[in-house]
This record gives structure tokens, sequence and C-alpha cells, in this order.
């Protein structure tokens, strides 16, 4: 246990790999890596645009 | 210095034009100096353009325009990167995707940059218990 909230626990061992669970209330972030993996991805898609940018901003104002 | 962008060729940068982001951007650490790049015809998005990978730009804008409430706050951990006397003085922009169907276009509410414009200073931030989404339809 972390403080009264946080609970890990191993729920697998395979060889050198281990498997931890983790429970802890929503507002604690977990998933650190997967909020930046998926602020990376997000980055990475914003290089991807388009060159013809001006052509798509009448888009915004219709 | 001159650098030759994929997206907008050859390009002056001066000394003075330079934003520093001292931990790069999510996914990118190493790549910390970037100049922002505005044209007249492609407002209003700016781009934010890396100097040490040429082929990398992002596409930023205001995010007031989309979304007038929209709010920042910095922990003092960020500011302390970004050395903000108030925090109103940073400047803040958020990433916008535009996909292959452009009106499903959609900005990074939940992850802003803020510049800090006087000292040349930039960090991504990212609004963790704010609620802002990572894809927000800038066409409604």
């Amino acid at each position: 246990m972390i403080g009264d909230e946080i609970e890990i626990k191993v729920t697998e061992v395979k060889g050198k790999k281990i498997r931890l669970g983790i429970k802890a209330p929503l507002l604690v972030p977990v998933n650190r890596k997967e909020i930046y993996e998926l602020i990376q991805r997000e980055n990475l898609a914003s290089t991807r645009t388009p060159l013809e940018v001006d052509k798509l901003i009448p888009l915004l104002k219709s | 210095m001159q650098i030759t962008s994929s997206r907008f060729g050859k390009i002056e940068v001066r000394e003075e034009e330079i934003i520093t982001f001292p931990e790069g951007l999510v996914g990118f650490c190493s790549l910390k100096r970037y100049l922002i790049i505005e044209r007249e015809a492609d407002r209003p998005f700016q781009w934010l353009q890396a100097i040490d990978n040429p082929e990398l730009a992002f596409l930023i804008t205001d995010p007031l325009l989309f979304c007038p409430d929209y709010k920042v706050e910095l922990n003092p951990q960020e500011n302390a990167i970004l050395k903000l006397g108030k925090v109103n003085e940073g400047k803040v922009f958020v990433l916008v995707v535009i996909p292959e169907d452009p009106s499903r276009m959609r900005a990074n509410l939940f992850a802003p940059l803020v510049i800090n414009a006087s000292k040349r200073l930039g960090k991504q931030v990212i609004l963790e218990q704010s609620g802002y989404p990572l894809q927000y339809q800038l066409i409604k």
C-alpha cells in the first residue's frame, strides 16, 4: 500500500518479468506513460499537416 | 544562421527569435530550439519550426480564438522552467492536427505550449486535472 488509497500488487511473475497491478482512485495519474504516448502521437500528427493549409482555412469560417 | 525547412525552404533565423524549450516537446525531448513562423495566408495558424530538425514544423494556433474561456494554470515546477513573473505574461498556443478529412481538424487543449516571450523560453504543459480534451474539434 502507498498511503491509504493506492495498492500495488505483483500479479504475475514470468521469467525476468513481473506484472504489477495498481489500484488507485481516478484522480491519481497512474498512466503517465500512456498520457505521454497520446500527447506524443498528437504532437507528431501536428507536423504531418497537408502542405496547403491556406486552402483549408475557409472551412473554419463556414 | 540559416536553416532549410522542408516546408518553408531557406529561412534566415536571427538568434533573438529562437525560443528554447529546455525539455523539448513531449516525445521530442532532444529538440530544444524553435522558431515561430507566421504567414498571412495561414492565419489563424502559425508554425513552430524545429531549428535542429528542418522536417519538423508543428501547426499551432491561439486557443482563445476557438475556446474563449480556455485557461492554463502552471504549477511551480512548470513556472520554474518558464520563469514567468505573472502567469498571464505567458503566451499560450495549442497544437493543431489536420487529418485526412480536414473538416475534422482538432486542437490539443490538454497539453498546450506556454511561451515566455521576453525570455524566449517555452514548455509544453500537461493540464492533467483540467478536463480539457486532447482532441478538441475546431469545426463544430
